[in-house]
């Protein structure tokens, strides 16, 4: 069944999504990711993404990155926006503003890391079902992106499966080393338990790999949403824990996603008449 | 019969479709362009491909480092966390590969051999240009990471040199610095 969210909650949900983002913005400013903070980077890296190409192709980053003015603009213009639509989540193009900067801002920062991360651009999925007035559109696209989170964690254990990375014997080792071999080539850097701990995996190829099998099962777990929504919040539960074992193994954690298993969250038993929320 | 409506009228894309035609068409028109691009396997936002760790690797493959020096001194850039590594070690990995393959990228060689019947020479290179670095990037890179390396390094710079370590791998816990190579210096900045 499609969870009919009404104007109240639809806001909720706007609230918590752009305040979510805007936390996201303040981890980047402070680790020196936005555009005014780049200092105009030169190389370039925009792949075969039609998209990538569409924003670069208009010359729009040429402007922006300009000169610091322009890139001091378009952040601030960014965050107030955020901050607005946070305020005011009923006005539209407050919204739909928001979202395209949001998309502008990703794409030339990918595009000048020269490497197209996955940890931001996949926001732009929540966000859009929030661009839609119509309060049915956007609880029938909410409901959809339950998919495609599904789809995310599925899909990456087929493509394990099926490339044959799953039963190759070491490749949990190479995870490993292609991780870790910036601080254990280095004599001056001191592990922590974390660290210790997964090199201690290291050491054992059977249990590494043991690991590995586990986690691409986790993955696949994910494809049992697509039948009942029973599972949702071990769902939730389960993909929070394997996020922070990646983090642990591969020191990722796209924890900025963590606002997708929203779409997990069972609305129809919740009861909170303040922000919308009335139980079926 | 009742049940099998029913239960047909719960799928979610039915159910969609009942309630609104234009949404559930877009819905589907996505999931056909994920499917087509997966098969594919490229990636055009927002038809995301989640293929992370799935080629596979042998643990004997050769792994190298990156050496970043400024002022002709070693930066530890183990000590920047991985959101502030990564805006310099990549962009310094793509810099080693344009130069290796002088500056003909994925991109550019792509963007040639597809539309080099249909654009002029001056066409060609205006859209290469715009989509992809250039050999006249080089020089410039130096300059930016000076720049960016601001951030983390407080005392003037007077020159960078990025270059290559092979690793060796000793045991699980240790690897150790093996060939070294310059990949640029920049002593004018």
């Amino acid at each position: 069944m499609i969870y009919e969210f009404t104007t109240l909650s639809k806001n909720t949900i706007t609230r918590i999504v752009f305040g979510w983002i805007f936390c996201v913005l303040i981890y980047q400013l402070c680790n020196n990711l936005m555009l005014h903070q780049l200092q105009d980077p030169v190389l370039i890296q925009t792949d075969l993404d039609l998209s990538y190409w569409a924003v670069f192709y208009s010359e729009i980053p040429a402007f922006i990155n300009a000169n610091f003015i322009a890139s001091i603009s378009f952040d601030s213009v960014l965050f107030l926006l955020f901050i607005a639509t946070i305020i005011f989540p009923e006005k539209q193009l407050l919204r739909i503003s928001s979202t395209i900067l949001f998309f502008l801002y990703v794409v030339q920062l990918n595009t000048f890391m020269c490497w197209h991360y996955h940890n931001l651009m996949p926001l732009i999925l929540i966000l859009f079902p929030l661009c839609f007035k119509n309060v049915l559109s956007f609880s029938i696209l909410f409901k959809a992106l339950r998919y495609f989170v599904l789809f995310i964690y599925g899909s990456a254990a087929i493509w394990k499966l099926v490339r044959g990375s799953v039963f190759n014997h070491g490749q949990m080792n190479w995870i490993i080393d292609s991780n870790f071999k910036e601080r254990i080539s280095n004599t001056n850097y001191e592990l922590n338990i974390f660290e210790d701990f997964i090199l201690m995996i290291g050491n054992h190829p059977e249990l590494a790999q043991i690991i590995l099998v586990l986690g691409i099962l986790i993955e696949f777990i994910f494809l049992i949403g697509f039948f009942t929504t029973k599972y949702d919040m071990f769902l939730i539960i389960l993909a929070i824990l394997f996020h922070i074992g990646t983090s642990i193994l591969v020191d990722v954690s796209f924890v900025q996603l963590w606002i997708l298993f929203l779409t997990l969250v069972p609305f129809s038993k919740i009861n909170l008449p303040r922000l919308g929320f009335h139980q079926n | 019969m009742e049940d099998k409506k029913s239960l047909k009228n719960s799928f979610f894309l039915v159910e969609a479709w009942n309630k609104n035609k234009m949404v559930t068409s877009f819905i589907l028109f996505f999931i056909c362009a994920i499917a087509f691009f997966n098969v594919k396997h490229i990636e055009t936002t927002p038809f995301f491909i989640w293929s992370h760790y799935s080629t596979p690797h042998s643990p004997l493959e050769h792994l190298d480092k990156i050496e970043l020096k400024i002022n002709g001194k070693s930066f530890d850039l183990t000590k920047l966390n991985r959101a502030k590594r990564e805006m310099i070690v990549l962009p310094i990995y793509y810099f080693i590969y344009l130069k290796a393959n002088n500056f003909n990228s994925y991109t550019r060689n792509f963007i040639h051999n597809k539309f080099k019947d249909d654009l002029s020479p001056t066409q060609l290179a205006n859209v290469s240009n715009k989509l992809s670095s250039s050999k006249k990037d080089e020089p410039k890179f130096g300059q930016w990471l000076k720049s960016y390396l601001a951030h983390y390094y407080t005392q003037r710079i007077n020159s960078i040199e990025i270059g290559v370590y092979d690793l060796k791998k000793i045991n699980a816990r240790k690897m150790i610095h093996s060939n070294y190579k310059t990949i640029k210096i920049w002593d004018d900045l």
